[in-house]
């Protein structure tokens, strides 16, 4: 099973109203085949997709927000499963590709690649909800049953490498997808994010 | 931390609109929390290292509320690559309050070391900062840095001496550390 394979099954059910964080690397590329890249936020660097993920499903509880992470970015911050295992927000959901290896440093191996394990891992901090999938009909059973439950819910899909992927078109920049992003959960939301100023002109300190 | 610090802390992050705070407690901040934590107002998240409640605070910020995060001086070091690769880069603005330990009068011997560091990494981060050393400045620096950065969309931090935290040496007006 390819990333891009698993992702022409879960990308088209990534409608607009559900909020999607992905890392730097290939996996939002090739997310915009199906997805508008401006509403993904797509810049999370290593360590920081789930935790973000994490943060966003808490402060809109009623929306579903999806992590798609890497073993490498997560392997980075391993225990920001156990904070979201003790908090855990029914409504996210965690994907991670992994296919242990830095792929965009050059395929060097991760530590998944040696006898890490990622689901174990999780359900050990305490996600209940956890499958491992390693072929295409189960990825799509478990994307589906992660995007209809109501509880915290992580994937853990062994990819292979893609060599011979290239990337295909540009991405929005970081800042810009900040605000596209932003503007896109107010919406959704009818709640103002970047235009939630504070009130004061000056206070003095 | 002194119980008027508590309070002074609590009160300014609700009247400056703050609703969601990460944490990872040192030594001194453990009655801020169990403060916040009896405030409904706030969404207060446990976090097993700094960067994970930076970037939670980020997510959070997307989500339309006014995080903070509560990093003690290593903390902040621990925090950096988060608070550059993902506030910075996104431009998305959280309020960092920061118990400044290992400031000159803090007899706590293993944090001098944290003098060297808290306040130049701050410069070298660009993280516009104020520092309360009175009680009564708290509660109005609090509020006018989580107002700066709201508005700028920049992270803001605050430092909070030895004088406030009560742990600054009684030769220099303060009491010494109780722990």
């Amino acid at each position: 099973m390819k990333r891009h394979e698993s992702l022409q099954i879960l990308g088209p059910k990534l409608t607009e109203n559900i909020l999607v964080i992905t890392g730097t690397g290939n996996t939002a590329y090739q997310l915009a085949q199906y997805r508008r890249p401006e509403i993904t936020l797509h810049s999370a660097q290593l360590g920081a997709c789930s935790a973000i993920a994490f943060g966003l499903a808490l402060a809109l509880p009623n929306r579903k927000v999806i992590a798609l992470d890497g073993d490498g970015n997560l392997l980075f911050n391993l225990a920001v499963l156990g904070d979201i295992a003790n908090k855990p927000p029914r409504n996210l959901g965690i994907v991670v590709f992994d296919n242990e290896s830095y792929e965009s440093a050059g395929r060097l191996p991760t530590a998944t690649a040696g006898k890490v394990d990622l689901s174990a891992v999780a359900r050990a901090c305490g996600i209940e909800n956890v499958r491992e999938v390693r072929n295409l009909a189960d990825f799509g059973a478990a994307a589906g049953q992660l995007l209809a439950v109501t509880e915290l819910a992580m994937v853990v899909a062994k990819v292979e490498t893609e060599p011979e992927y290239k990337r295909e078109r540009e991405l929005p920049s970081v800042p810009e997808t900040t605000f596209t992003f932003a503007r896109h959960i107010e919406r959704l939301e009818s709640r103002r994010v970047l235009s939630a100023r504070a009130r004061s002109q000056r206070i003095s300190v | 931390m002194k119980e008027e610090t508590v309070m002074a802390v609590i009160d300014g992050l609700k009247e400056a609109g703050v609703n969601f705070v990460t944490y990872l407690p040192d030594s001194l901040t453990g009655p801020v929390f169990e403060a916040l934590r009896r405030e409904p107002s706030f969404e207060v998240v446990p976090v097993s290292n700094e960067s994970i409640g930076v970037s939670a605070c980020v997510g959070a910020w997307f989500g339309g509320k006014v995080p903070a995060a509560v990093i003690p001086t290593s903390g902040l070091l621990q925090s950096a690559l988060h608070l550059t690769s993902v506030c910075h880069l996104m431009g998305v603005p959280i309020f960092l309050l920061i118990p400044f330990r290992g400031d000159v009068g803090d007899r706590g011997s293993q944090f001098w070391i944290y003098t060297l560091t808290t306040e130049s990494l701050l410069r070298d981060l660009q993280i516009p900062y104020k520092t309360a050393s009175k009680i009564e400045d708290v509660k109005p620096v609090i509020k006018a840095a989580v107002a700066s950065g709201r508005n700028w969309l920049k992270t803001v931090a605050v430092l909070l001496t030895g004088e406030v935290l009560g742990i600054r040496d009684a030769a220099v007006g303060g009491e010494d550390e109780k722990a």
